[in-house]
């Protein structure tokens, strides 16, 4: 009997070290003339894989916020943020673009400090924050983002998948969004009017449609609410030839003023009487005739038109939706998704107040090569060891043990994450380290209940029970966390998240079965 | 007694790290600093470690930082915190030809100034997650062991262990790096841990003499 459990407890040890070796070591097979591991590799996070390097440098053009906006009395806002774009980009020349060709000049030219008002300087900060606000939005947490507060060029890293490239297309649109009259251009809504904007797939006879769908504020959805009951499909607007124009433009601008319902009907009326005559003077035919026109809007993001369309019924829920794309063909559609995230981004938050321009585009490796990752896990290790050497001489044998069974289970730890795909950032590696001492916590409280060596097994199984109930109310705490971090979308919070949850996990399994077995059997 | 001295010292040494923090603020390493970024691609495999070497050479004793740019390992960065003159460039320019055998020009170096990532932007994303376990936590304290007293003071030792972390950092001129904030996170669980171990334990040989007395 005393045999058989000497024999028992020999083959978990055994069983552990198989489990340490195959999750340390690994297990290969021939595979074309090349050992291939048949465990999957660790799927590595950012901070440990590499990250995507973009700088933002103010663009060329002079205009940032288009001439709509003036159109909505905001030209004292346009004039400055275009005034500041001039200035920040001579400057932003003269300190960056230091190449090796103008090797002559490059000192003077970094030692001088450009003087940027505070205005600019509020409008640089105010770029980033709405970069940040985009970048949120699209649930893109693990990035670093830094503004030179004298060129206004920002610096960005962002983590490396295969969203970066959608991501990085329009992260520098200005997004200014406006739903204008086809006809005489009047912007009717902008970006204040949206409070949010969602995306959606439905499944349709075997397709798939995204469509996106823009929620108005209370305003925007009263303005909504009259355009799609003035564009409706079959309001005409009576566009008139040069002759019927001279001869009754009151009668002209009248009409079209009565069709539309607007909040600026002066500006409006301005608006639509010099359209109204620029239409009239390019017409080559001088007929007197009045041609009929279906009333349509334009929905346009950055002067680009987006789409112009009528409407059948008015709609008065404040929510407009629009169709992205239809397929059935999966990468179609994750295409489409990812471009309407991006709309989406853009159109929740404000546009940008200058306009700025992907300078430099690099996927840069981390800063932490293998020599660095090699240290922390020699770390690691060193602080496994010390915390072993303390268990085994405190409690002897029954420490070595301990220390056996941690190990086994750190192993067991880094095989499951491996199968479940665990991305491990530095986060999640510590999390691995953190997982030894939880696990060592637990046969501390274990073998200092066992210390008496005059236990029946009745008493030693009563101390197990104890302990295993004690060590679970201790992982509450770790488990509250743990939830916490899984459910952030940051790489590295979540990585760690991820590992802990895993810890938990396989440590009461693990416990209640080897290490039980192992008491049972001493 | 011997509890106040502790708490005395431990209040001193927060004062201190603010202090050299108002002042000096926090050392950080080339990636968080401000410095100048010469990116180059030789157009063969290169070593990065040779590369450091030959940097180390020509720009002497600044701290470098030396990273592989895109995925074909041809191409890399340096890092510096301060500017590079045109002798130095040239001279880098002249070492990498010579060890790679190939004819780089002065134009294959770009050289740009790159501002410092804010630390409070590295701190960001971690507050939200770990704001919010500590409040669900303590909750937890206050329901398990009935009442503020547990959960003040595991506020208490979080706080210690966090400030103190934070005053090594401050006054032994520490850099912070991508390792910074995974071993706050790390000492943060490892106090909720332990602090909760002993709480158990306590509980539980109360609970063991209680039975013992009524017995």
């Amino acid at each position: 009997m005393k045999a058989q459990k000497k024999l028992n407890v020999v083959l978990i040890v055994l069983v552990i070290i198989l489990i340490s070796i195959i999750s340390f070591v690994g297990i290969y097979h021939m595979e074309k003339n090349q050992m291939v591991s048949m465990l999957p590799n660790y799927i590595l996070g950012t901070n440990i894989s590499g990250y995507r390097k973009v700088t933002l440098e103010l663009s060329d053009e002079e205009a940032q916020i288009d001439s709509e906006t003036v159109t909505l009395g905001e030209t004292d806002l346009t004039e400055n943020v275009t005034g500041e774009n001039e200035t920040s980009q001579e400057e932003g020349e003269n300190v960056t673009n230091q190449s090796l060709a103008d090797e002559n000049t490059t000192t003077n030219e970094t030692s001088t400090t450009p003087s940027v008002s505070a205005e600019e300087k509020e409008n640089y900060k105010k770029s980033a924050e709405i970069i940040k606000a985009r970048l949120k939005s699209l649930e893109v947490e693990d990035y670093s983002i830094s503004v030179d507060g004298s060129t206004g060029k920002i610096e960005l890293t962002l983590p490396e998948n295969d969203q970066t490239d959608t991501i990085l297309s329009d992260i520098v649109q200005v997004g200014n969004f406006s739903i204008s009259d086809t006809n005489t251009g009047e912007v009717l809504m902008t970006n204040k009017d949206i409070r949010s904007v969602t995306v959606e797939k439905s499944e349709s006879y075997g397709y798939t449609v995204v469509v996106m769908n823009i929620n108005f504020n209370t305003a925007g959805s009263r303005k909504f609410r009259n355009i799609t009951k003035d564009y409706n499909e079959n309001a005409v607007v009576e566009e008139t030839s040069e002759n019927t124009t001279n001869e009754q433009p009151t009668e002209s601008v009248e009409n079209t003023t009565d069709v539309q319902s607007t909040t600026t009907p002066d500006t409006e009326n301005e608006d639509i009487e010099s359209n109204t005559s620029e239409d009239s003077t390019n017409e080559e035919s001088t007929e007197d005739a009045t041609e009929a026109k279906a009333k349509t809007i334009d929905l346009k993001i950055d002067d680009t038109d987006m789409l112009s369309t009528g409407f059948s019924e008015v709609i008065d829920n404040g929510v407009l939706t629009l169709t992205l794309g239809t397929s059935a063909d999966s990468e179609e559609i994750k295409n489409s998704l990812y471009g309407g995230y991006n709309i989406a981004a853009i159109l929740e938050n404000e546009p940008l107040p200058l306009t700025y321009q992907v300078s430099e585009n690099v996927y840069i490796a981390s800063t932490l090569d293998i020599n660095d990752v090699t240290i922390m896990i020699a770390t690691l290790a060193v602080i496994a060891v010390i915390i072993s050497i303390f268990m085994i001489i405190k409690f002897k044998m029954k420490g070595l043990l301990s220390t056996i069974l941690s190990t086994g289970f750190v192993a067991l730890l880094l095989i499951i994450v491996r199968y479940t795909n665990v991305t491990m950032s530095l986060e999640g590696f510590l999390a691995v380290g953190l997982a030894f001492i939880i696990n060592t916590i637990f046969n501390y409280m274990l073998f200092s209940n066992l210390k008496n060596k005059n236990l029946t097994k009745e008493e030693r199984i009563a101390k197990y029970n104890e302990s295993m109930k004690k060590y679970s109310l201790t992982l509450i705490p770790l488990l509250i966390l743990s939830i916490v971090c899984c459910f952030t979308n940051w790489d590295t919070i979540y990585s760690f998240g991820m590992v802990t949850f895993w810890t938990i996990l396989i440590s009461l399994i693990y416990n209640l079965t080897i290490t039980n077995l192992l008491v049972r059997n001493k | 007694m011997k509890k106040k001295v502790i708490y005395i010292a431990i209040v001193i040494i927060f004062i201190i790290a603010l202090i050299i923090t108002a002042v000096k603020g926090l050392s950080v390493n080339l990636k968080y600093a401000q410095g100048y970024t010469i990116t180059f691609t030789v157009g063969k495999e290169i070593n990065l470690n040779e590369i450091e070497q030959i940097a180390k050479n020509v720009l002497g004793k600044n701290e470098l930082l030396v990273q592989r740019v895109e995925l074909f390992n041809d191409s890399a960065l340096i890092k510096t915190r301060d500017e590079v003159t045109a002798e130095q460039l040239e001279e880098l320019c002249n070492k990498i030809n010579e060890k790679y055998d190939v004819e780089l020009t002065k134009d294959s170096f770009e050289m740009t100034y790159e501002t410092n990532i804010r630390l409070r932007n590295v701190v960001e994303p971690y507050i939200i997650p770990i704001g919010l376990s500590t409040l669900l936590i303590l909750g937890y304290y206050a329901v398990r062991y009935k009442g503020a007293k547990k959960m003040l003071e595991l506020l208490k030792y979080l706080l210690i262990a966090e400030g103190l972390l934070y005053s090594i950092y401050a006054i032994g001129r520490v850099q912070v790096n991508e390792l910074t904030m995974p071993i706050g996170l790390m000492v943060y669980t490892l106090v909720i841990i332990i602090y909760t171990a002993i709480c158990e334990s306590n509980m539980n040989n109360k609970a063991t003499k209680s039975r013992q007395v009524r017995n």
